[in-house]
């Protein structure tokens, strides 16, 4: 109000207030283009364009070591062409659902416990299981590598419980050190959405199923268990996802067997220096992740109408 | 000879240093629609709950048919509850979320079928059976709720404020909608609430709560009429409440000094000389007469200090110049008020049997 009756006197003076009320109204559509242009530009600019980028130069070609812009399907053809490829792809998406699987039971299991907690003893529980979500990456896999070791803690506790007679080498550099590790690291990504979608379920649904005569245990899976599923499952599909694209735990612990398509695509870019190939392999990658969330989308529908 | 189906001896609630539940005793018959009433934090849901199985009470007993539930878990209580979000399943259909306590109990298919359709019918969402609980509207799901609740035919039917979170005319005919089905299914409802027109038009007994205590119990017109105490007294409808002392007694009959002047009234309390008590008089029942007019029944002089039209009838605040500045209400039919204006000198007549004794 101010601002407007006294615009007229300060026209020429200093800016600051004086446009502001009187061309504020005229601003409004201005100001908000401005806004939505950040809204869709910064995810266009940060994740879409490097993401077309990618698609396109998975189209191009290297010769003798020179970039190659024409179109071509070369990198596709042979990623089809080669078996090995092939199984390096399957083997790494059932690794990774593996790992979800495990997210998915684990993590349920533990996320129910501590939802059915009560007071600050649940909420400290749930403290706990995410902080390693606060932890460094890279100490977690050298982590996970002390304890999977020759010399670690898994083998020592093995020996102690007389299950060994000697340390086994069988938990490290291969397959299965790569999806403990990823089990272990992944766990508190699945954790903490089983726990929101637990939580999201109102008190006085269990309260009205024992009302109507249900025992605990049909409460848990008549009402619990479809109510939490879906969140429980896209929780699952994410860490499966994560799964999939990660490279540096397959690298410290999986040593020359734990070979996953993620180092395939790194070893694209970082030692081939062959950038298209790459690019179309990461292209798999992502078809991969974007069947698995659509399987997702489909699922929870599902939990719903069921 | 009818017996108390279910019965709560010396019940109270205790959450830490808070007592949200001084020890009760109440009885509920068969077949009976009782109300139990009370502003929020009077303790009247924790009763539920404790009825329910959902709480477990800090001391007393709950005896359903003379046997002792207390410690039985809610699922093995023959009690269902509709809770005042009405908590329906939302991943169940309507048909679904009705039969599920047929389904828990292992009753058969064709016969669930059978019963879900039946009670469905029943309150009126027969065709309603494929839809599930978020394409209703909030009637439709709180008579699914209610559907839900008899159709395993509980022995007693535990309502939690079912009706609040309804709009005023849906109310009301949730309301007739709730006491007819009563009458039909023959079924002892507790019905809490915190809206004492709700109590009065629906209940056979009213439990008024307040501070996590038992006020009164009665039948409305008890309770409405004879208040047992100044929190019943203000809590149904609009009363007056004046101060008093005993002055005397004799032959069973006391004396009151009241701004009113002095009233004798029954002794039912043996109150001994000099006690402090509280008078009632309903707004309804006081008549306003000119100052002049004879008049058979108790009268005072009062001033008229304004009269507001309210359409069939007129509210008129009089002050009592003998008694300090006491303001009373009177309500009364728009046709006896037209000759009085405020500063009016006139006269307040009641029947000293409308008189209340609080104490």
């Amino acid at each position: 109000m101010s601002a407007e009756t006294s615009s007229p006197q300060m026209m020429g003076g200093p800016a600051g207030p004086v446009v502001l009320g009187s061309v504020e109204r005229k601003r409004k559509p201005l100001v908000g283009r401005f806004v939505a242009g950040l809204v869709y530009g910064i995810p266009t600019v940060v994740i879409l364009c490097p993401m077309l980028l990618f698609l396109v130069s998975s189209f191009w070609s290297i010769h003798d070591g020179n970039l190659n812009r024409h179109f071509t399907l070369e990198n596709y053809a042979r990623f089809f062409a080669d078996v090995s490829y092939w199984g390096v792809y399957f083997e790494t998406l059932r690794l990774a659902a593996y790992v979800g699987l495990f997210g998915l039971f684990s993590g349920y299991i533990l996320a129910y416990l501590i939802w059915r907690q009560q007071g600050q003893l649940r909420y400290l529980l749930l403290l706990f299981s995410v902080i390693p979500l606060a932890m460094n990456y890279i100490v977690k896999v050298f982590a996970m590598r002390n304890i999977l070791g020759y010399n670690g803690l898994l083998n020592d506790a093995l020996i102690f419980a007389g299950i060994l007679d000697k340390p086994s080498k069988m938990f490290v550099f291969n397959q299965t050190a790569v999806l403990i590790s990823m089990c272990v690291i992944y766990l508190p990504f699945a954790i903490l959405p089983i726990f929101l979608s637990l939580e999201r379920i109102p008190l006085n649904l269990l309260a009205a199923s024992a009302d109507l005569g249900a025992t605990a245990g049909q409460t848990f899976w008549r009402v619990v268990v479809p109510l939490s599923l879906p969140g429980s499952v896209v929780g699952a599909l994410f860490v499966m996802v994560l799964a999939l694209g990660d490279y540096l735990t397959p690298q410290m612990v999986g040593g020359s067997q734990g070979f996953t398509f993620g180092r395939a695509i790194w070893s694209q870019f970082g030692m081939a220096f062959n950038w298209p190939f790459g690019a179309a392999l990461a292209v798999m990658l992502l078809l991969a992740i974007a069947v698995i969330l659509l399987v997702a989308r489909v699922l929870s529908k599902m939990g719903r109408s069921s | 000879m009818s017996q108390a189906s279910l019965r709560l001896a010396g019940v109270s609630k205790r959450y830490g240093a808070v007592q949200v539940l001084e020890p009760v005793d109440l009885t509920f018959e068969d077949g009976e629609f009782v109300t139990v009433l009370g502003p929020s934090g009077s303790g009247k849901t924790t009763i539920l709950r404790m009825i329910g199985g959902f709480t477990a009470p800090t001391t007393g007993q709950i005896f359903f048919q003379g046997k002792d539930v207390s410690r039985l878990p809610a699922f093995q209580r023959p009690f269902n509850t509709v809770f005042q979000d009405y908590a329906l399943f939302p991943h169940m259909r309507v048909g679904q979320n009705v039969g599920y306590g047929l389904r828990v109990r292992g009753v058969g298919k064709a016969e669930v079928a059978r019963r879900v359709s039946e009670v469905l019918a029943l309150v009126g969402l027969a065709d309603k059976a494929a839809r599930y609980p978020h394409e209703l509207s909030g009637g439709q799901r709180q008579r699914v709720a209610l559907a839900r609740a008899i159709v395993c035919e509980p022995k007693v039917v535990l309502l939690d404020e079912p009706l609040a979170a309804l709009d005023a005319e849906l109310r009301r005919s949730m309301q007739d909608f709730l006491k007819e089905l009563q009458r039909r299914i023959k079924t002892t409802f507790v019905f809490i609430t915190h809206d004492q027109h709700e109590a009065i038009s629906m209940s056979d007994r009213i439990v008024v709560m307040n501070h996590g205590r038992v006020e009164q119990v009665g039948t409305p017109k008890e309770i409405y009429h004879r208040p047992g105490s100044p929190f019943v007294a203000r809590f149904f409808g609009e009363n007056n409440l004046v101060p008093g002392t005993v002055e005397g007694r004799s032959n069973g009959r006391i004396a009151i000094g009241s701004p009113f002047g002095r009233v004798e009234m029954e002794d039912r309390a043996a109150l001994g000389v000099g006690a402090n008590v509280t008078l009632a008089v309903r707004p309804e029942h006081i008549r306003v007469r000119p100052q002049t007019g004879a008049d058979a029944g108790f009268s005072v002089a009062a001033e008229v200090r304004s009269v507001d039209f309210l359409g069939a009838t007129s509210q008129i605040v009089l002050a009592l110049p003998e008694a300090g500045r006491t303001e009373v209400r009177a309500s009364l039919p728009t046709t006896e008020c037209v000759d009085f204006t405020a500063g009016d000198r006139v006269k307040m007549a009641f029947s000293l049997d409308n008189l209340t004794l609080l104490h």
